[in-house]
């Protein structure tokens, strides 16, 4: 059971609905947390965006025209629950204006206390505008290619690719600022 | 072309989404700047400080909100026949006192047939006094 690929999956659930869900339901549902997590940076919103998601999944399965892209069809159900969430947490106003701008605004609890590197770098990429938050969480973790970035979030293959360029050089800098500043304490 | 546009190519590069063509031109510029060789290792780096977080696993209660849901419609409601059972298939939910007295009613009927059926019949023999009678008869 294991071993089946996306397409067997969505074959088996056709057959055999209770058990097919389950199997897709805990083949996914590690990674549509953390990616959930990773976007809204709060875990019982994260919850929450995961139930949705797949419930929705569950409610929609007839919609998924091609089985072998489950995965981004997944993914893509999942970031509308994430930014549902996020719009109800910050005005749209909020999360689309300036557009070229690579970070959010740092409020006085955010600002970083973490020692260890790790615990910096996930702070770093939360302090992200969720744009590019998005395309490094689904590049970096969850290892999907450009083409399906670009399924998952609707945007063309180069506007990933820049997007990708510009969180990442961003990322850079900011993490070695921030490096230099805990060394100096 | 800029150490910018190279720079975005090195992102493209770690990927494994640039075209052969491209990756060639871009080893030849990086052997060459330092700049771009600089940008090559921080994208490494911060490649590396990903691959060692932790995910964060989904709760496990989250498997009883999404697979217990009795409110979960089913997937293909519409493209399926209603089940249908025959009839003497079909399971009758009863309550439980109703089926209690209906089985008290079951065994005690039974053993007031079988004790019916079996209990040894009494027969009464009764003897008449003889009566002698005289006279004349035709």
């Amino acid at each position: 059971m294991q071993t089946l690929t996306d397409e067997q999956l969505v074959e088996r659930i056709k057959v055999d609905e209770v058990r097919g869900f389950a199997h897709l339901y805990h083949r996914y549902k590690h990674r549509v947390y953390a990616y959930c997590y990773r976007l809204l940076r709060h875990p019982q919103n994260a919850e929450d965006a995961t139930q949705e998601t797949f419930l929705k999944i569950h409610r929609s399965f007839q919609q998924l025209e091609n089985p072998a892209s489950l995965q981004t069809w997944i993914f893509s159900i999942a970031r509308n629950e994430a930014f549902t969430i996020l719009r109800r947490v910050k005005p749209v106003e909020e999360l689309e204006k300036a557009e070229n701008e690579v970070w959010e605004e740092e409020g006085p609890l955010e600002r970083i206390v973490e020692r260890e590197r790790a615990e910096v770098v996930q702070r770093c990429l939360s302090l992200l505008k969720p744009a590019y938050r998005e395309v490094l969480i689904l590049r970096e973790y969850e290892h999907l290619s450009y083409s399906e970035i670009a399924r998952v979030t609707g945007a063309s293959e180069s506007a990933v690719k820049s997007a990708l360029f510009k969180a990442r050089k961003a990322m850079g800098v900011k993490l070695d600022s921030m490096m230099n500043e805990r060394d100096e304490r | 072309m800029t150490c910018e546009t190279y720079e975005e190519q090195i992102s493209a590069l770690i990927d494994h989404e640039l075209k052969d063509e491209e990756t060639e031109v871009l080893f030849a510029h990086l052997s060459t700047c330092r700049r771009c060789r600089h940008s090559l290792q921080s994208v490494l780096d911060l490649r590396s400080d990903f691959g060692e977080q932790v995910p964060p696993m989904a709760p496990k209660e989250l498997d009883e909100k999404v697979l217990q849901s009795e409110t979960r419609p089913k997937l293909y409601a519409g493209d399926r026949k209603p089940m249908t059972l025959q009839v003497w298939k079909r399971r009758i939910s009863i309550p439980m006192p109703v089926a209690a007295a209906m089985a008290i009613v079951l065994v005690a009927g039974t053993i007031v047939l079988t004790s019916l059926w079996t209990s040894p019949q009494t027969i009464y023999v009764t003897t008449l006094p003889t009566v002698e009678v005289r006279g004349n008869f035709p």
